[in-house]
């Protein structure tokens, strides 16, 4: 039995269902969660190979009241587990949108933007944005077991229509969508190499959860629970998927797990 | 014989007219009253900039203080400083690199206005494709010759446009020594086989301007410029970086001296000739005897980051400008230290530098 954590903040709260609903199809895997949402979840620790709300000194109590009731316990060891699945951490959508408003990428984009950026240098750009995401110092202080990232969702689609400044760039686009997934999916190529430079793996959001226009459909958002209050989120949303989103991530997950041994996940001695 | 009759003509001028005291007794570092502009520089004009390596001191030092200057091939702010350097955004108003010469200045603009195709146009290194005309933007080349010619035409067409309008073009002259095509007279920013291409003597030459031909080649900018965007007016600077190497057959040091005096006089002649036309002195603020050296870096090349600096206040204390931060831009996460970066950031690039490479 492989048992894995998924680790994380709000975007867990689909999979945390889906689990939920379809966990004991699959008695060869065991997955346990903890949680916290953002910002909440940049207090937590890493202390020895415990991980959670901070103690002593720095102890904060409502954080610390937060990861006791969202997940039943304040901390969590990680080595218990024979695999880390990072779910949620900071996404660069909104970079990846206004790099594409202001600039074609040669074979992949080609609108007639004011800017042409070559093979070479869009990789060069998804290089310095793909490492701007990763929380470096907690990865290499993790480095001691096995690791992967679930990729973030990308925007809704329905965030075109909202008037949220960190929309901007995907109303710009709106008009215009071609090559937009190819855009996307070659950032994703990056942000895979840059992670397994580190032995990390990524889980790419499924294919069958993404429009034409490179963002997730609807679908996917519509019914989004709010980790916090357990509530759904409000339709100015665009950014959490829902239960449907989760059970299909949920199959990735598991077929990462069947796929083992891999680069990333060995057994633990 | 009146007293008047006696009057030399050097009686009235002002201290600034006198080496004595506007040199000699000068505070050390102080540039003096070495420039009274022609006419106000304002941030609310749209502002082009072009020239040699230094000239990216001074779009940079425009840019941080505030100054309109046109970017015609945008990245967003979240791309780290560094990285769209490397590939040639961010340097100048557009992508085109160093413009080293005049000829090379108005060979663009004829390009970018349909009126010249450049010969040779694709250089190759290995298996790659370069821009003969900007090499240096694409550092690993580009796999196509189509590309290349692909992203020229995109890069020609924003250069018109910015150019078209301009309020203001800010043109540091840099060199006299090019490498050209003979047959056609097409000039090329780098020598043949230096970042690309291959040096063929059959094909490609050296040539060193003289004065009527730099003259010529900018007056010819000028006349081309203004038929398309006649209230635009000139700013021109001569850079006091030394050439990296000659192929003159002279020494290095004595090249120096006749292509910076070219351009320097001609800078003299624009400025005489058309009042469209200002010249600003940071050749002489950085290479002054005041300075004592203080403005050049330890190989005698560089200019300092106080040099530039010293330059750029004097420049922004004549039109009546305090530094001002540019805009702020988000802060891209970016490795090293942060003097590291600030060295990284200022410094130029320098094509001509890489000449060094062949140095015994």
């Amino acid at each position: 039995m492989t048992h894995a954590l998924i680790l994380g903040n709000s975007h867990t709260v689909p999979l945390r269902h889906a689990w939920s609903a379809l966990g004991e199809e699959h008695p060869r895997h065991r997955i346990s969660f903890f949680a916290v949402p953002m910002p909440f979840f940049r207090f937590l620790r890493l202390n020895g190979r415990r991980f959670g709300a901070p103690t002593g000194r720095g102890e904060r109590p409502r954080i610390t009241e937060m990861a006791e009731r969202l997940n039943g316990r304040a901390d969590v060891d990680l080595s218990e587990f024979d695999l880390i699945l990072l779910v949620g951490f900071v996404d660069r959508f909104k970079a990846l949108s206004e790099l594409m408003l202001g600039c074609d990428v040669d074979g992949l984009r080609e609108v007639g933007a004011q800017s042409r950026l070559s093979p070479s240098a869009f990789q060069a750009i998804c290089r310095t944005i793909a490492e701007g995401v990763l929380p470096v110092k907690f990865l290499a202080r993790l480095s001691a077991g096995p690791v992967a990232v679930l990729e973030k969702s990308r925007p809704a689609e329905t965030c075109v229509g909202s008037e949220d400044p960190r929309y901007r760039g995907w109303r710009g686009l709106a008009p215009d969508p071609r090559g937009i997934a190819a855009v996307l999916g070659a950032y994703s190529d990056v942000l895979a190499s840059v992670l397994a430079e580190r032995d990390i793996s990524l889980i790419r959001q499924p294919g069958e959860t993404i429009q034409p226009n490179g963002l997730t459909a609807a679908r996917f958002s519509q019914g989004s629970i709010n980790l916090a209050q357990g509530e759904p989120h409000g339709e100015d949303d665009h950014s959490h998927a829902n239960a449907a989103y989760g059970e299909i991530c949920l199959a990735r997950i598991l077929d990462f797990l069947d796929a083992a041994p891999t680069p990333a996940l060995v057994t633990r001695h | 014989m009146t007293e008047q009759e006696n009057t030399s003509p050097y009686s009235t001028l002002p201290p600034r007219a006198f080496w004595r005291a506007g040199v000699s007794e000068r505070a050390p570092l102080d540039p003096g009253e070495v420039y009274t502009p022609r006419f106000p520089v304002t941030r609310d004009m749209r502002i082009a900039t072009a020239g040699s390596c230094f000239a990216q001191h001074v779009g940079r030092a425009l840019r941080e203080s505030g100054f309109n200057v046109l970017d015609a091939e945008p990245l967003p702010a979240s791309v780290p400083d560094a990285l769209a350097r490397r590939f040639g955004y961010r340097v100048f108003t557009g992508r085109y690199a160093n413009i080293y010469t005049t000829r090379q200045l108005a060979q663009l603009f004829d390009e970018a206005e349909g009126r010249v195709r450049p010969a040779e146009p694709v250089w190759r290194r290995g298996p790659r494709f370069f821009d003969a005309q900007r090499p240096g933007v694409e550092p690993d080349g580009l796999e196509s010759e189509e590309l290349v010619r692909a992203h020229r035409r995109h890069h020609l067409a924003r250069v018109a446009e910015a150019f078209r309008s301009a309020d203001l073009f800010v043109f540091t002259f840099g060199l006299t020594e090019a490498w050209i095509h003979t047959a056609s007279g097409t000039v090329y920013p780098t020598a043949p086989g230096t970042i690309a291409g291959r040096h063929d003597p059959e094909v490609y030459s050296f040539k060193n301007y003289d004065a009527g031909e730099v003259l010529a080649d900018f007056e010819h900018f000028r006349a081309s410029l203004k038929a398309v965007n006649p209230k635009v007016r000139f700013l021109v600077t001569v850079s006091p970086v030394p050439l990296t190497a000659t192929a003159s057959g002279e020494h290095v040091e004595v090249a120096t001296c006749y292509s910076k005096s070219v351009l320097r006089a001609v800078c003299g002649m624009l400025v005489a000739r058309h009042d469209d036309i200002d010249y600003f002195p940071s050749f002489e603020v950085i290479t002054s005897q005041n300075a004592r050296g203080a403005y050049f870096e330890p190989d005698l090349r560089s200019v300092s980051a106080q040099g530039v600096a010293a330059a750029m206040d004097l420049f922004k204390r004549a039109h009546g400008i305090e530094a001002r931060p540019a805009p702020a831009r988000k802060p891209a996460r970016r490795a090293g230290t942060k003097a590291k970066r600030f060295r990284r950031a200022e410094r130029a690039i320098c094509e001509d530098s890489l000449l060094e490479a062949f140095a015994g």
